[in-house]
């Protein structure tokens, strides 16, 4: 357990009737980042409250840092930076003072604070915009405002509850970009959740997909892009027949046919081998110039083991 | 209860203040209850205010009225604004939090409070030209009854504004409260006016005094016995 950050056993939480987390195992390594992506209402947010003690499991067991956050909540939370959904910060207080604040309440020095406040302000490209009130920052600034004050106290963990959330694609990237790059300097252990599939993909070692509370597929990117979804194949080329097109269709290893112009795009079961269609394609006449295989992407991944998982 | 538990208090006060030092027009509100309680009134009152005490521990009443407003905005508004989750997330611990908010708003109310009586006198002074009466007895019972009065509305609004799902439902509770506090404060100022300030004003105030303080005892108790973070969220 040692080399764990997080390990969750059966982990459940339900509201009434409904169960936001149903019973979930899982475990993060130290030193790594998790992505733990969901669509919107799968319990996101709920693991994350429930790993930091600000909510009470209905049954099983979580360990974060070897504590128990239910029993230990505040010696879990001393060693946590969070980053929520809505940046949470004092609107009405300027940059410098919101990190001023929880510089404070991390029990940094005076000189502590201004020191690594300089740091980190300078690292998210703040540092010119101290005196400013935080409600005058941009969406994507006060998220990396939030960062930011996240980071102050060095946490060993960092909890990133949908941090790109709301956020343009523009202002996202180069966000993934800093945090990544954070985390490998400051060497912090990053539980991440999101609906966007790309911050996924991007930064995690691990990604785990959750639905409805429950967590349905596990793995590093690369594993999870070859679970579900098989190849993609681009084959160009001149005498693609509707008869042709049909008679592919029926086999058993395709999963859909669609032409282009000089292409024919095959989408391929999992575990399928792509020379039987092709040498198929070759016989009933067809002029085949190229063969070329598309991996599947996270994305077509993700959405084949939602629709598979009931 | 440590040496940091303290400092933690003392963080959350100074946050509590530094954002409401941070609102656009925060100074109106008690420089105009300065203006009408600690000058207006005190000179219209004139004499009586040298003469009859009564109405200088009436002013024991005000932080009800100035602290409903911020109160309210403690817990019902950090969830609004959705600042609070954050602030949970932290590593303070829960009774630094409840009590950094109960302080903060008690030290409002009992400053403006004590700055009322202050120019209250010196108007007072001014326009009478008159000389300052050794004030001990009437100070005494004013710094604690005003402070007594602060605690009792800075818990009894974080109570509410703690179980508020909004600051709205926060304030309406609180001018609920604001309202059955008034009907004691009349039925002090008949007792007082009853009873002039002889001996028996002493039994009054100390009467009034440990009510307070049992009132104040059982919302503090209330609100550190057991703190539940995880109830402070509304889902």
């Amino acid at each position: 357990m040692e080399h764990l950050a997080i390990h969750t056993d059966r982990l459940t939480r339900k509201f009434q009737s409904l169960c936001a987390v149903d019973s979930l195992t899982l475990n993060v390594e130290r030193g790594t980042i998790y992505g733990l992506l969901g669509p919107s209402g799968s319990g996101k947010s709920t693991i994350v409250r429930l790993l930091l003690g600000l909510l009470e499991p209905t049954a099983g067991s979580a360990l974060v840092l070897g504590l128990d956050p239910t029993r230990a909540g505040a010696s879990v939370r001393a060693q946590c930076g969070v980053v929520l959904q809505s940046p949470s910060l004092y609107g009405r207080l300027s940059v410098e003072q919101n990190l001023d604040l929880f510089g404070r309440i991390w029990g940094l020095s005076a000189q502590g604070r201004a020191a690594r406040a300089k740091e980190l302000l300078t690292h998210f490209g703040l540092w010119e915009r101290r005196k400013e009130t935080a409600s005058r920052l941009s969406r994507g600034m006060q998220q990396r405002l939030a960062m930011a004050r996240a980071m102050l106290p060095r946490p060993a963990l960092l909890f990133l509850d949908q941090p790109t959330s709301g956020l343009d694609p523009s202002l996202a990237a180069p966000l993934r970009n800093d945090l990544a790059l954070l985390a490998a300097e400051e060497d912090v252990t990053i539980f991440l959740t999101t609906e966007t599939l790309t911050d996924a993909e991007h930064i995690c070692k691990r990604i785990g997909l959750l639905r409805s509370g429950q967590l349905i597929a596990e793995g590093a990117p690369s594993e999870l892009s070859r679970r579900g979804v098989g190849l993609r194949l681009e084959i160009v080329g001149s005498g693609f027949t509707q008869a042709m097109i049909a008679l592919v269709s029926r086999r058993r290893e395709v999963g859909s046919v669609r032409t282009e112009t000089g292409r024919l795009w095959i989408e391929l079961q999992a575990d399928s081998y792509a020379a039987p269609v092709v040498n198929l394609l070759v016989e009933s006449g067809a002029q085949v110039e190229e063969v070329l295989r598309h991996q599947p992407d996270l994305e077509s991944v993700y959405r084949a083991i939602l629709e598979a998982t009931p | 209860m440590n040496r940091r538990f303290w400092r933690d208090v003392w963080t959350v006060l100074r946050k509590e203040w530094l954002e409401w030092l941070a609102t656009p027009g925060c100074l109106i509100q008690p420089l105009a209850v300065i203006l009408i309680f600690g000058v207006l009134a005190p000179v219209a009152a004139g004499r009586l205010w040298i003469d009859q005490p009564i109405i200088q521990w009436l002013w024991s009443w005000l932080p009800l009225a100035l602290s409903a407003g911020m109160v309210a905005d403690t817990f019902a508004g950090e969830r609004e604004r959705d600042t609070l989750e954050a602030l949970l997330a932290s590593r303070l611990p829960d009774r630094a939090i409840v009590l950094g908010k109960v302080a903060a708003v008690a030290a409002y109310g009992w400053i403006v409070t004590l700055a009322c009586w202050v120019t209250g006198w010196a108007a007072v002074l001014v326009a009478l030209d008159a000389t300052l009466p050794n004030p001990s007895f009437v100070l005494a019972w004013l710094l604690l009854l005003s402070f007594l009065a602060s605690c009792f509305i800075a818990c009894l609004g974080v109570f509410i504004s703690l179980r508020a799902q909004s600051v709205r439902q926060a304030q309406q509770l609180m001018s609920v409260a604001m309202l059955v506090s008034l009907l004691l404060l009349g039925l002090l100022a008949t007792e007082l006016v009853t009873t002039g300030t002889g001996e028996q004003t002493g039994q009054v105030l100390t009467v009034v005094a440990l009510i307070l303080i049992v009132l104040d005892f059982i919302l503090l108790a209330g609100l550190l016995i057991r703190p539940q973070r995880s109830e402070w969220l509304i889902y």
